[in-house]
């Protein structure tokens, strides 16, 4: 709805169109009135004229919305040069965009939520984006699918569970927001055949059991949608053919979860946080699995239905995390603490960090940002819903035994954890001490031990053999080492580490003492004379396929060949756009053959591609081993 | 500014504690001989540091190699920055190493904000992780490395002494 007052200017502009001498004559009279328009807009939500003669019209100001319910939202453009307008979100992510053009788009909201929620769509004007019109959406809660308690292990478990062949669980459908009472719904499941059954239906419980065999990891989804409303609740669970357990996950190359992008060589899981001692959970995928760093971290417009429980000092000040990284970027938000759910393994009240989704009103300090470079606070922008850093250090603070953040060894802070009030940190501010329970953790060290054993010491990625390219490719992630069943060392060879979490790769005359394996790097990264690509000018083109041979040596013990091969970049790109697996993906790191007494280009760093075809075990520090091993941190493969 | 009044004031001081303290980062200006508010770094001059040099033995080594100099810095918290000195006194390369990335608007200098820009570009260009190449006519920066443990260096072609290869910067 246009208001009263600015209709009286709306009117006389359309008619400048139709003669020379009108147009001059109005022209000055929009110029006139310009800032009348912005103040008259600004005081009614809508366009905000910035000096030239353009303005915006919603074709709503206000609109409620059922969770999963759609409205298009049509913009008519006073400009001159005959530009449209580009449409945006806030919160980011909270629902989705469709089809947007210069003039309309489509909104959806999301499925499911637990508190009423506004959102704001902006549509800003291509021409100058200070102009701008906004529409308030609302969106209330209906359904949300809650608690379900599995009678075998008799432990509540959420979607991402792996359950075993033959497993029952039993679910439960509620009402989500205040009054959190049982749903009526209908269920079903998905797929129709060889994913299990569904019995002992009512109108919000139901009993899934899962197929007696199967012979890969299958997943099923169950759903309930509320009588009478178009309102869902879904939960996702994967059957493991054997040996699955609560301590086993699933892991997939498959571009991730964020619309439009392919994230190459990038394994993704699921993981469910829930507020502190409640039911009330959120399961997010597309969450990062990370060797390279240790502790979770979550983008806070995928976590809409959960409260924050930050930390706070005596002076209300709330404790804010920075995560920079090797390109430059980084992550900035509170720590929050959160019951984490992995597979059938939970960390309870584990310090997470909820990056801050809304860059306009959040000031990150200058030495944190080190220059400002990208703030990764969107799906599009990190590649991800999350990252979950599951490195050989329990906490980002931590390396070689040496926790960097707690006053300890190191009175002066590093630009790691801030304080800051709720108005948000100065660009100044100083960092702080803090002490280990408050600093971002690698969950895996703070799994609770109840019901399925201490699988605290540490991780195992495995993934089946990816000689060249493919779609995608799913593996498993096992916690745990020498703790169960499934997670034996076996025949893997142990690679110790020195006190930078290095062991050294010697390939062709080069002898890198900086090496490190890492499931966050999407690529074989090296010094090496190879070409660079032109179009991806950060991995390599050569003119074909190139075998290499590496020694990997441990820093007291482990020793072995590893044989990989570097593929053209850029002919991959251009021939398998939608392809997420290249085994033979690799680029430049440093300069070749400049690495010297532990100086200069010293780092291989073995990436994603590394995993294809093997099991990689990392070793936490500070965890306990099975006697005979040695103590972490490590590497075994 | 009067550096042995800063220092009296805290006569306990170490240079790299300079990445997170105003006051530090103001005493590692100084001691880089740089008056605000052009950086030392990339591209600075060194011309005061001999004079400070006794102020510095705890956290700086001296070494020359020829043609130029190196000023090596070592941090409490780890990290180490080297600065590569020509003879007629200027940074023409830095390399850093450590478990932090050092203050990089302090050690690139004036060339701060083209490393921004490059760097901004690059990281929006591509989805994934990996390390940092650039390469421009007045800038090389790369970098590598992972959670609490990172190694970079930076150097301008032009400013290369003769002689002097780029591959000695690391």
């Amino acid at each position: 709805m246009i208001p009263d007052c600015c209709r009286l200017v709306w009117a006389p502009m359309k008619y400048d169109r139709k003669t020379k001498t009108v147009t001059r004559v109005w022209l000055s009279v929009a110029l006139f009135f310009s800032l009348f328009l912005a103040g008259c807009f600004k005081g009614h939500n809508g366009a905000v004229a910035a000096g030239a003669p353009i303005s915006i019209t919603l074709s709503t100001y206000s609109q409620a919305l059922a969770p999963g319910g759609m409205v298009s939202i049509t913009a008519v453009v006073y400009d001159q040069s005959g530009q449209g307008v580009t449409w945006s979100l806030t919160p980011i992510n909270f629902g989705a965009l469709s089809n947007p053009t210069s003039s309309s788009v489509t909104y959806t909201a999301p499925a499911n939520l637990g508190t009423p929620t506004t959102v704001t769509l902006t549509a800003a004007s291509v021409t100058n984006p200070n102009v701008t019109a906004s529409t308030k959406i609302s969106i209330s809660p209906l359904i949300t699918l809650s608690a379900i308690s599995n009678p075998v292990t008799n432990q509540q478990v959420y979607s991402g569970q792996t359950i075993n062949p033959g497993d029952q669980l039993q679910i439960a459908a509620v009402l989500a927001g205040a009054g959190g009472g049982a749903a009526d719904v209908m269920w079903s499941l998905s797929p129709a055949s060889g994913a299990g059954s569904l019995s002992l239906q009512t109108s919000s419980f139901v009993t899934y059991t899962a197929p007696s065999t199967v012979a890969s990891p299958t997943t099923a989804v169950v759903t309930a949608q509320l009588v009478g409303s178009s309102a869902t609740g879904s939960l996702q669970i994967t059957i493991l053919p054997s040996g699955a357990g609560p301590n086993v996950t699933t892991v997939e190359v498959n571009g991730g979860a964020v619309p439009g992008q392919v994230y190459p060589n990038a394994a993704f899981t699921s993981v469910t946080l829930c507020n502190p001692g409640t039911p009330i959970c959120q399961t997010i995928d597309g969450v990062l699995v990370d060797t390279g760093s240790s502790g979770l971290r979550i983008l806070q417009s995928q976590i809409p239905l959960l409260s924050l429980h930050p930390f706070v000092d005596g002076n209300g000040n709330t404790l804010q995390n920075c995560d920079l990284q090797v390109d430059g970027s980084f992550l900035w938000g509170p720590v929050s603490q959160f019951d984490v759910y992995i597979g059938g393994e939970v960390a309870g009240s584990l310090p997470v960090q909820v990056i801050s989704s809304s860059s306009t009103t959040v000031t990150v300090p200058a030495s944190c940002s080190n220059g400002g470079i990208t703030n990764e606070n969107t799906p599009q922008l990190l590649g991800a819903n999350g990252i979950l850093g599951v490195g050989p250090e329990p906490t980002d603070c931590t390396v070689a035994g040496v926790n960097y953040c707690n006053g300890i060894t190191q009175p002066i802070p590093p630009n790691l954890y801030y304080t800051c009030p709720s108005v948000g940190c100065a660009t100044g501010e100083s960092a702080v001490i803090v002490s280990i329970p408050q600093q971002v953790t690698n969950p895996v060290p703070l799994f609770s031990s109840t019901g399925v054993g201490s699988d605290t010491n540490g991780v195992i990625l495995q993934f089946p053999p990816a000689s060249g390219n493919a779609a995608s490719l799913s593996g498993l992630m096992i916690f745990g080492i020498g703790t169960e069943a499934n997670n034996a060392l076996g025949s893997a060879t142990i690679f110790t580490l020195d006190s930078s979490d290095h062991f050294t790769t010697v390939v062709g005359e080069q002898t890198l003492t900086s090496s490190f394996i890492d499931s966050g790097s999407n690529g074989f990264f090296f010094p090496d004379t190879l070409p660079t690509c032109t179009v991806n000018a950060q991995y390599f083109c050569p003119s074909s396929l190139t075998g290499f041979s590496a020694t990997n040596t441990g820093a007291t013990q482990g020793e072995a060949v590893v044989g990989f091969s570097v593929d053209n970049a850029d002919s991959l790109f251009a021939t398998y756009p939608s392809d997420a697996v290249f085994g033979n993906l690799a680029g430049p790191e440093g300069k070749y053959n400049t690495c010297a007494d532990g100086k200069g280009s010293c780092t291989f760093d073995w990436g994603l591609p590394f995993f294809y075809g093997r099991s990689v075990y990392t070793a936490i520090d500070g965890q306990t081993l099975p006697s005979g091993l040695p103590k972490g941190p490590w590497w075994a493969y | 500014m009067n550096i042995s009044l800063l220092l009296d004031r805290h006569p306990r001081a170490r240079w790299a504690d300079s990445w997170f303290r105003p006051w530090q980062m103001a005493i590692a200006l100084v001691i880089l001989g740089v008056a605000s508010p052009a950086l030392a770094g990339l591209g600075g001059t060194l011309d005061s540091i001999r004079s400070d040099q006794s102020q510095m033995k705890a956290t700086t080594r001296f070494s020359e190699a020829g043609a130029y100099s190196v000023y090596e810095m070592q941090s409490p918290i780890g990290t180490i920055v080297r600065e590569y000195v020509s003879r007629d006194g200027r940074v023409f390369g830095v390399a850093w190493q450590g478990p932090f990335i050092p203050d990089l608007r302090l050690v690139l200098g004036n060339y701060f904000e083209q490393y921004s820009r490059s760097a901004k570009a690059q990281r929006e260009s591509y989805v994934g992780r990996r390390p940092l190449q650039i390469s421009e006519p007045g800038l090389v920066v790369q970098t590598a490395g992972h959670m609490r443990a990172y190694w970079g260096r930076a150097y301008d072609p032009g400013l290369l002494p003769a002689g002097v290869g780029a591959n000695e910067i690391r």
